[in-house]
């Protein structure tokens, strides 16, 4: 307060020296002088208030903006890793391999394709989507998966869903389960598997993963973090109530995913 | 002219499948063994020759590269 008094003073000084100064009114009584002053005070007071709402709109619109930005990213980020070329190509490769040897499972492992491809390109667009739908995808990617390995892989699928139709963002679950091949399944010499467990209660998700792997080399731990915190990503944005932690052992890796429905942004 | 000797190390059985089909139509390749690691296939090459590696670059543990 009084450096701003002394600072005022020292301002009117230097505009007096300079002889550029409004001259100090004298009122003749007190309420004239409330009247005249208090206009120029509420004038001001509503200008930067004004001027206060607008910066802040901009800002709300900046953001809102910026949020949704991230948004399209992280979805098209994951529509990229999922409709992954590398996948498409494998896939493509054994059922080649099957409908040469004229196998049963080739045209069911087509349907499979077909129906993953479908819904790619129109059930991931919208925001939401029943949890059986992503359940169903994950059990067509899983059996395609499957074609690739031999009999010695193991899969252990299985979940307890109080409502089949619970809204969910799409491909949120999914990533885990193409993680669980990708650097578990594939790098895994002695009887690889994959254990998943998806359960939603009391509107509280619980997704647990757990697959074999051989604990070596840093450069693969860097590969997985580009995808989880893509994921971790998404989540911040969609919920303010969760977890994604990941465990790796001697030769088992566990991701859990856990998430409060009702803490949807 | 003399057979080729071949193996192949891959992890996907399918696609040894492929390759295999493909090896026993080209009448100059013997196909030796087929490896689903390249571990394995190093404790075949101890003691056994061969011309030709079918190899696989994505491996369990011991890539084809570094392989």
């Amino acid at each position: 307060m009084i450096l701003y008094s002394y600072g005022s003073y020292s301002w009117r000084s230097l505009g007096i020296q300079l002889h550029f100064y409004t001259e100090l009114k004298t009122y003749p009584a007190l309420d004239k002088a409330l009247v005249n002053q208090m206009g120029y005070s509420v004038g001001t007071v509503f200008l930067f208030g004004i001027i206060r709402h607008i910066h802040n709109c901009i800002k709300l619109k900046h953001q809102a903006q910026q949020l949704r930005i991230e948004n399209q990213a992280a979805e098209l980020n994951y529509l990229k890793s999922q409709t992954n070329p590398h996948f498409l190509f494998n896939t493509l490769n054994n059922i080649y391999s099957l409908a040469k040897d004229k196998s049963d499972p080739a045209p069911e492992s087509i349907l499979r394709l077909s129906k993953i491809l479908r819904f790619m390109l129109y059930e991931t667009g919208g925001e939401y989507i029943a949890i059986e739908q992503e359940l169903k995808i994950m059990n067509d990617y899983i059996a395609l998966e499957k074609l690739r390995y031999d009999d010695s892989l193991r899969i252990n699928f299985n979940h307890d869903i109080e409502d089949m139709k619970q809204a969910l963002p799409p491909l949120l679950l999914i990533p885990l389960v193409e993680n669980a091949f990708k650097h578990g399944v594939s790098e895994t010499r002695n009887n690889p598997f994959v254990d998943i467990h998806l359960s939603v209660n009391n509107r509280v998700l619980s997704f647990v993963i757990k697959n074999s792997a051989e604990a070596f080399a840093e450069e693969r731990s860097v590969k997985e973090n580009i995808g989880l915190s893509n994921l971790r990503r998404q989540l911040e944005l969609l919920y303010k109530d969760f977890n994604l932690s990941v465990l790796q052992e001697e030769s088992k890796f566990t991701a859990v995913l856990e998430i409060n429905l009702a803490s949807h942004v | 002219m003399s057979e080729i000797k071949c193996i192949i190390v891959e992890d996907e059985p399918l696609a040894v499948k492929v390759l295999a089909d493909y090896i026993s139509q080209v009448p100059f390749l013997q196909l030796q063994g087929t490896f689903k690691d390249a571990i394995l296939a190093t404790d075949f090459l101890r003691h056994d020759h061969t011309d030709l590696i079918f190899l696989d670059i994505h491996l369990p543990k011991l890539k084809g590269m570094a392989f």
